[in-house]
């Protein structure tokens, strides 16, 4: 590089980070001006890749909603107590009302291993009478509903319930909440894959773009290339391209969220206030918004990144 | 300086455009390549231009063995060197000035000396009034001057030029020849490809006559028989 400073004026870092500023803001201008006059197909683009980016964005949101709501209900609304055999019904009576007493408790049931029995018989599609002669190997037990909406730790409380004298063991029955666990888990695996396609097709069609918009300018390359352009310098305008539409992309997926965020909060509101869970959110926090802009710009310089270089490599004067 | 030391050329269709080609151009001499189409002439200035690699021997460029020059050194080596193209190769969504100023631009020259600098060259070639103008509303040899006046803009230390006075008219192929003749008189590098004889005749610089691919006569200072 040439450098043609006064003596002196600036060192030659100075003056080379200095056309380096230069040729940013000369690539950005172009970038700008290119843009502005086909604004029609960039708008275009933009939405394209603003509601790809959306379907992660928003499938995230319920996600992550319910999630939340899963992690409130977490504390199960009841656990069974199996007592030890033989527990005169004098003493079972004086568990009941002990535990009944407690704040966190709103009902306890007994029930007995005949009960028990009949119900595993009838839950099996057997007779009545199937297991007659082997005995009946199950215990009685206590079935104790706890009040949702109290606050206390569960794990404490069911340490105490098997602290109890004559309580031999302790059942949570969370069998609903580990279904909505498992579905929670699922819907967790398909946002990844919606995310993974999303961010392909992005990036495809980011690089798609971009390779359209190298083709369409070869012949200027080519000159800049014959008077001593660096694949750098060439490179520079595609990839503010890429900037511009990956920018575009996130604030258009971020509208689209938020529109339809407001469109379903009345009604899913009114949802989850049925199931007496409190407030969710269906909006993407700060946090959400900028890791939604900064991973659609990645991409979009990402895609123009990759598509420029292998375009523009091509690209040279014969 | 260019130094050809036993260049070969085969392309990959196993045409031969160069032979065991050796020369050596000094600083501030302008020299005339000329020969049939066909002759090896672009292979040679593409070789210069690292456009193309030789099969064999050496190009040596201003003291630097070409085949070191790799990667973005290329770019760096082309920025040395000024180029008149036969088919112009201006870029018509810009204005001369910008087609001009373009390598100074790339070369990262002061912002206040490129409009000097542009200018300058415009007024060389006798169109510093076109300097708005767009390349396609000019005749072909306003084109070729637009051409020649970004090749010297920077003041490269070698210019080369593939037919530069192509299209133009006799007197205005004498000013331009005046032109290069002043650059090489400035320690510039001067190698001229053309088919020009007449106008070759009357420079009296040495020329180089390429005949399929091999030197024919290394040193001719008038136009004999021409």
């Amino acid at each position: 590089m040439r450098v043609e400073s006064k003596p002196g004026a600036v060192s030659a870092a100075g003056h080379r980070f200095s056309v380096w500023r230069w040729h940013h803001a000369e690539a950005r201008r172009d970038t700008l001006n290119r843009l502005r006059r086909q604004l029609g197909s960039a708008m275009l683009t933009v939405l394209v890749i603003g509601v790809v980016m959306s379907i992660p964005a928003s499938l995230s949101i319920v996600v992550t909603a319910f999630s939340d709501l899963l992690e409130r209900l977490d504390r199960g609304d009841s656990v069974t107590l199996l007592l030890e055999d033989d527990l005169s019904a004098k003493r079972v009576d004086a568990l009941l009302d002990g535990i009944t007493d407690l704040p966190e408790v709103i009902s306890v049931t007994q029930v007995s291993k005949e009960d028990a029995l009949r119900d595993l018989n009838e839950w099996l599609g057997l007779s009545a009478d199937a297991f007659d002669g082997l005995g009946n190997p199950l215990p009685d037990a206590l079935l104790v509903r706890l009040n949702m909406s109290a606050s206390f730790d569960t794990s404490t409380l069911i340490e105490r319930f098997k602290a109890l004298p004559g309580v031999t063991e302790t059942v949570v029955d969370l069998a609903w909440l580990d279904r909505l666990k498992a579905a929670a888990q699922l819907a967790q695996r398909l946002l990844l894959v919606f995310i993974i396609i999303a961010l392909l097709a992005s990036l495809l069609i980011i690089g798609n773009t971009v390779r359209l918009a190298v083709e369409s300018r070869r012949q200027e390359i080519l000159v800049a290339k014959l008077v001593g352009a660096s694949d750098a310098y060439v490179r520079r305008p595609f990839l503010y391209t890429g900037f511009v539409y990956g920018f575009g992309g996130g604030v258009t997926a971020w509208a689209l969220v938020t529109a339809a965020g407001m469109w379903l909060s009345s009604p899913a509101q009114q949802l989850i206030d049925s199931y007496g869970a409190d407030r969710i959110s269906l909006f993407l926090n700060p946090v959400e918004v900028l890791v939604l802009l900064s991973s659609s710009i990645m991409l979009g310089m990402l895609g123009a990144l990759v598509s420029s270089t292998r375009q523009i490599a091509s690209i040279e004067p014969k | 300086m260019i130094e050809f030391d036993r260049v070969s050329k085969r392309y990959a269709s196993g045409r031969d455009a160069l032979r065991e080609l050796s020369f050596r151009i000094e600083p501030e001499e302008l020299v005339f390549l000329t020969g049939h189409s066909g002759a090896g002439k672009s292979t040679l200035l593409k070789l210069i231009m690292i456009m193309e690699r030789q099969t064999r021997g050496r190009v040596v460029i201003n003291g630097r063995d070409l085949q070191t020059v790799k990667g973005e050194a290329i770019a760096a080596h082309r920025r040395d060197i000024g180029v008149v193209f036969q088919d112009h190769q201006l870029l018509y969504d810009r204005t001369v000035f910008d087609n001009v100023a373009l390598p100074l631009v790339i070369s990262g020259f002061d912002r206040r000396d490129i409009g000097k600098r542009v200018r300058a060259a415009l007024d060389k070639v006798g169109l510093l009034d076109k300097e708005k103008s767009n390349p396609e509303s000019l005749s072909g040899g306003e084109q070729q001057r637009v051409g020649i006046a970004r090749a010297v803009a920077s003041r490269p230390k070698i210019l080369l030029a593939d037919e530069p006075t192509g299209n133009l008219d006799p007197a205005l192929s004498a000013d331009i020849m005046k032109l290069f003749r002043a650059f090489s008189r400035a320690g510039v590098t001067v190698l001229i490809a053309t088919h020009d004889l007449a106008l070759i005749s009357r420079m009296q610089n040495r020329i180089l006559t390429l005949s399929e691919g091999t030197l024919v006569q290394g040193v001719l200072t008038s136009a004999s028989g021409v």
